[in-house]
């Protein structure tokens, strides 16, 4: 990986992995069962760099804001990077929220750009609030048909194309430790919800904290279900694994059968879950295990009591993929940890930068992967 | 093609037969979180269902926010 305590920003960190790790896949994004795309580091770089180009040559400087509102994808990601390159402050909304709390937050945060999806910004465009956010100067909208009316927007893909004022590659502006780099809403538990601001630093410690314990490299998969403006899949899902060479699966469409799909498909190393989605992945297990015939059965019970036994002080994974075969198999194999967004996230006595370990108590039948808990957003200065 | 209120009603079925509901227990308007006291897994389980039954695809974006059967007759209307 790459040694993040050499670096002053997130933008430097990600612009230094593009080359270090140009070779790799960086992303994959899958809807159902099609695979839509599959890029490397150098792919997605050639993507980035003109849309930060676009972005420069449309007026956004160090220190602008841009606002993302987008289910997981590729382009999100691409987007980010464009952002950060550009030396500017993200602001990653919950494109859950109603499109009048989204524009409230997006005046709030004083983005100067908003990147969002067509069926997003069909909703926000059609809104009253669009009225009360008028910093929004550019809003770039990916994936819309090709005669839609995009109500004073413009499309992402025709921002990679464009002809820029010159062709040299966009300015990489640099921040230092202390910049903020995002302002994170909090979901407004108990009151409204309020901005957060995280500075480069937070990130790269946090990513020095994170990998420590889970260590991403060429090769590692991640996928990437909780929504990338939750702290919690910015962290895992972007910022660590391309720090690290990984790669990132994207699933454009979350149900249930295409998550476990997804996890064998992609022999998906690491994986952060609410405990709803553990609890019916356990389900589909729990279905097998019945249909076993009773002796069979009874072995597995044995198995699952000895490979308890074995894992009670720690993990063992490669023990417990050897007693548990093709419960791991069911997972993909290759899955290492899981991560779940929990009250416990700082508990300093547990772990270092609000992360620790524990073993994975959700699957009852004791697979014995590492799991870490976590609240996510680890609320900083709210403004 | 059928009209809406066939979707609408072949919904209901649906719904109905999947979670073990007495005939005539739903209505279009009824929002199917509340009436069904049912989590946003289950939505998605019967989503698929509904899928499977219908022949079609409803992408993510076009259920994000929909929370009864009427609105949920009319998404699948306009892919049928």
């Amino acid at each position: 990986m790459l040694d993040l305590a050499k670096y002053s920003s997130i933008g430097a960190a990600l612009k230094d992995a593009m080359s270090r790790f140009a070779d790799e896949v960086c992303l994959i994004e899958a809807d159902r069962e099609r695979e839509k795309e599959r890029l490397t580091y150098r792919e997605f770089n050639s993507r980035a760099l003109p849309l930060a180009r676009a972005m420069q040559d449309a007026g956004f400087a160090g220190s602008d804001r841009a606002s993302i509102i987008m289910t997981n994808q590729s382009k999100w990601l691409i987007s980010a990077f464009a952002v950060f390159y550009s030396g500017g402050i993200l602001v990653p909304l919950d494109y859950k929220l109603t499109p009048v709390e989204q524009w409230q937050l997006l005046q709030h945060s004083g983005a100067k750009i908003l990147v969002t999806e067509y069926p997003i910004w069909r909703q926000l465009s059609a809104s009253p609030g669009r009225a009360t956010a008028p910093n929004i100067q550019a809003v770039l909208v990916t994936e819309a048909p090709p005669n839609a009316d995009l109500a004073g927007a413009q499309r992402w893909e025709a921002q990679l194309q464009k002809e820029g004022k010159s062709n040299a590659a966009p300015a990489f502006v640099p921040r230092e430790r202390k910049d903020i780099a995002s302002i994170v809403y909090s979901s407004g538990t108990g009151g409204r919800p309020k901005g957060c601001t995280m500075t480069h630093e937070n990130y790269l410690e946090q990513c020095l904290a994170l990998t420590s314990l889970y260590p991403f490299w060429p090769g590692v998969r991640y996928l990437s279900i909780l929504p990338t403006n939750h702290a919690i899949d910015f962290m895992v899902g972007f910022f660590g694994p391309f720090t690290c060479g990984a790669c990132v699966v994207h699933l454009r469409t979350l149900r249930p059968e295409f998550v476990r799909d997804a996890l064998t498909r992609y022999k998906i190393t690491y994986v952060s879950l609410v405990p709803l989605v553990l609890k019916n992945l356990q389900k589909g297990l729990e279905a097998r295990f019945a249909e076993l015939p009773p002796g069979k059965r009874k072995v597995f019970n044995f198995l699952v009591s000895v490979n308890k036994a074995l894992t009670k002080s720690q993990p063992r994974l490669w023990l417990s993929r050897r007693l548990l075969k093709q419960v791991h198999a069911g997972f993909g194999g290759e899955l290492r940890g899981s991560r779940h967004p929990r009250r416990q996230w700082l508990r300093p006595h547990r772990g270092r930068h609000g992360y620790h370990r524990e073993r994975s108590q959700a699957i009852s039948r004791g697979h014995r992967w590492q799991a870490a808990s976590g609240h996510g957003n680890q609320d900083r200065r709210p403004q | 093609m059928p009209t809406l209120e066939q979707t609408t009603q072949e919904v209901l079925n649906l719904a109905t037969t999947h979670f073990k509901l007495p005939l005539g227990a739903l209505s279009p308007e009824d929002d199917f979180f509340k009436k069904l006291g049912i989590d946003s897994l289950q939505t998605l389980e019967l989503l698929s269902r509904i899928e499977n039954h219908f022949g079609i695809e409803l992408p993510d974006y076009e259920v994000q926010g929909v929370s009864d059967f009427k609105t949920l007759a009319e998404r699948i209307q306009s892919r049928l």
